[in-house]
């Protein structure tokens, strides 16, 4: 593992560690439900960072963005760092499959800058929808509809993608 | 230049990406809870970004290969150019040469591609075994700037390269008992104009003067001339026997008869002698006698072609074309002596006066060593037949001569010679 990859594990380590107790912490999730979610997830990201199964991070993240999920929906009050959350696990997969990657190559400045770009202006668009969600609007159906499209449009995403070809083993 | 289209192969993180947010705003609408928008905003950012960009980029590739032909043991260059209309990142490449080359990269790794930069890739093709590689393929494979689309150009084909057995030195070859009509390095038994001394005779009417011998005539008192031995050459027909090949690990009974054919035809095609070539095995294959370089490819092209197939039909020398065996042709055989078709065929060249010599390509460098007592035994009485087969071919005037792995070519082609020399089969040196 080369040096930089060295210093992206730390920093996904880090991420990681703060995403699994930040939501107890903070009083939005029980222990509980931490421990059932993120022991696994941090399991997971050791699996795969030590490359006896490399594809175990992305269980780990979805088991991450699960916990983050329960905190926002189980919650009482509104979680305003709700996005902050979402870029820490941008920053975190993108950190963590930056480690795995085979040694030798060189640091890939680019893609660590638009993932941290790409994470910033993410929470800035979700501090956004906070805001919006906020405001007293009228025309629920007409919200909740576009919510709908959004979901379905994203789900086609998803199964086109899946049939557009097998996602590649090696680089996750 | 070729410009291949590219598969485009979404990764598994794009996926996963789109899952949990696909998961977050199923989330948000079923519990009316904005936050998991928030939460999976930046993981949908990505891949919408990415799939803004996405496309299949333009990527000219152009494949070269120094030579199409070498030798085994040589080292051969390829390079292939690359040209990206756009950038791209973590390039691999695969080369799949087959198992008669390996392939080693040369210079730097090339990870990235840049838009006007062509980039070069180059590998060092050493070739292992002969054979005629029809070219291997190459994938090449890069991905998008963030990492979440692949873009695959498989299965280039690669040039072709045709690798030629190794010849080993030979300084002397089998003399021939019945040299040709046309003038080259092998000396007649017959008496005529020449160079080489072949005795003394009393003088006849017609002889020349210049060639009578003084001191001889002078010591027995009557005119004595010198008789000359004409240098000629020959007719060569290699039998190469491809019916049974025995494999130990790397090494290949087939290989090492190969190699010896295309020594042995090498060398006396360069001592002007006509070469020709019999594969005899599950399929026929045959040149009839030539001579000079073009030959020598032709005899070339035709040896690395040689495989072992498989076969129930018997052969015999019937299907021999009679034009490849010539009269007066020395017949060298490169056989394991195992197969018994070529056995009978090389017993029937034999019994017909054909001027044989069989080089044994010793099969007991392929077997594995035998441990036990009924083992030691069984390859005992093995290696007495084999003797007595050998037996066989001495009594119609046909010398065996075993090459064994541990010992130069020229050993055995000595041996054969001196064999015929003392059954003076062929003209002293």
């Amino acid at each position: 593992m080369s040096r930089w990859q060295l210093s992206a594990l730390a920093g996904a380590l880090v991420l990681g560690a703060a995403l699994t107790v930040l939501p107890v912490a903070l009083g939005g999730l029980s222990p509980a439900v931490a421990i059932f979610c993120g022991g696994p997830a941090l399991f997971f990201f050791a699996l795969a960072m030590s490359r006896i199964w490399p594809a175990a991070l992305w269980p780990a993240l979805v088991l991450l963005a699960t916990k983050q999920l329960l905190a926002a929906v189980l919650s009482d009050a509104v979680v305003i760092d709700a996005p902050l959350r979402g870029a820490a696990l941008l920053w975190f997969a993108e950190l963590a499959w930056l480690a795995g990657q085979p040694p030798g190559l060189p640091p890939p400045r680019a893609q660590l800058l638009a993932g941290a770009m790409v994470g910033l202006v993410g929470a800035a668009l979700g501090w956004l929808v906070l805001a919006l969600a906020s405001v007293p609007l009228a025309g629920g159906p007409l919200l909740t509809g576009a919510g709908v499209v959004a979901v379905v449009a994203v789900f086609a995403a998803f199964l086109w993608l899946n049939r557009s070809g097998r996602p590649a083993e090696v680089d996750g | 230049m070729s410009r291949p289209a590219a598969r485009v192969v979404a990764s598994r993180r794009l996926a996963v990406y789109l899952g949990i947010g696909a998961a977050g705003l199923l989330t948000a609408v079923l519990f009316g809870r904005p936050e998991a928008v928030a939460v999976v905003v930046p993981l949908l950012l990505l891949p919408a970004l990415s799939l803004a960009a996405a496309g299949s980029p333009q990527l000219s590739i152009a494949i070269s290969q120094a030579r199409e032909r070498a030798i085994e043991g040589s080292e051969v260059e390829l390079s292939v150019s690359l040209e990206a209309s756009r950038p791209l990142w973590g390039l691999r490449s695969e080369l799949r040469v087959g198992r008669e080359v390996t392939a080693r990269p040369l210079g730097p790794s090339v990870s990235e591609l840049r838009p006007g930069a062509a980039a070069e890739l180059r590998w060092a093709l050493t070739c292992q075994r002969w054979g005629g590689r029809r070219g291997g393929t190459l994938g090449i494979s890069a991905q998008d700037r963030l990492g979440l689309f692949r873009y695959h150009w498989a299965e280039l084909r690669l040039p072709g390269l045709r690798i030629y057995p190794a010849a080993d030195k030979l300084r002397r070859l089998i003399p021939p008992a019945r040299p040709q009509m046309s003038a080259g390095d092998d000396v007649s038994n017959l008496r005529g104009d020449g160079i080489e001394f072949g005795g003394i005779r009393q003088f006849l009417p017609g002889d020349r003067v210049r060639h009578v011998n003084w001191r001889a005539t002078a010591r027995r008192g009557s005119l004595q001339v010198n008789e000359l031995r004409p240098e000629r050459n020959a007719d060569v027909v290699i039998f190469l026997d491809t019916f049974t090949e025995l494999e130990l690990g790397k090494e290949n009974s087939l290989d090492r008869a190969v190699r010896a054919a295309g020594s042995i035809a090498g060398t006396y095609l360069r001592s002007r002698d006509r070469v020709g070539l019999i594969g005899f095995g599950g399929t026929l294959r045959w040149l009839a006698p030539g001579l000079g370089e073009r030959q020598a490819y032709r005899i070339a092209d035709s040896l690395i072609e040689s495989e072992v197939i498989f076969s129930y039909a018997w052969k015999g020398l019937e299907v021999i074309p009679p034009r490849t065996l010539p009269p007066g042709a020395l017949v060298v055989a490169v056989t394991p002596l195992l197969d018994e078709r070529s056995l009978r065929a090389l017993l029937d060249l034999g019994g017909r006066g054909h001027d044989l010599v069989v080089l044994e390509v010793s099969p007991l460098d392929f077997l594995a060593p035998a441990h036990d007592e009924p083992a030691l035994l069984a390859r005992r009485l093995w290696e007495m037949e084999r003797q007595a087969l050998r037996t066989s071919f001495v009594s119609v005037g046909v010398p065996v001569v075993r090459w064994d792995a541990d010992r130069p070519l020229a050993a055995p082609l000595l041996a054969a010679s001196r064999f015929r020399r003392e059954r003076r089969l062929v003209a002293p040196r």
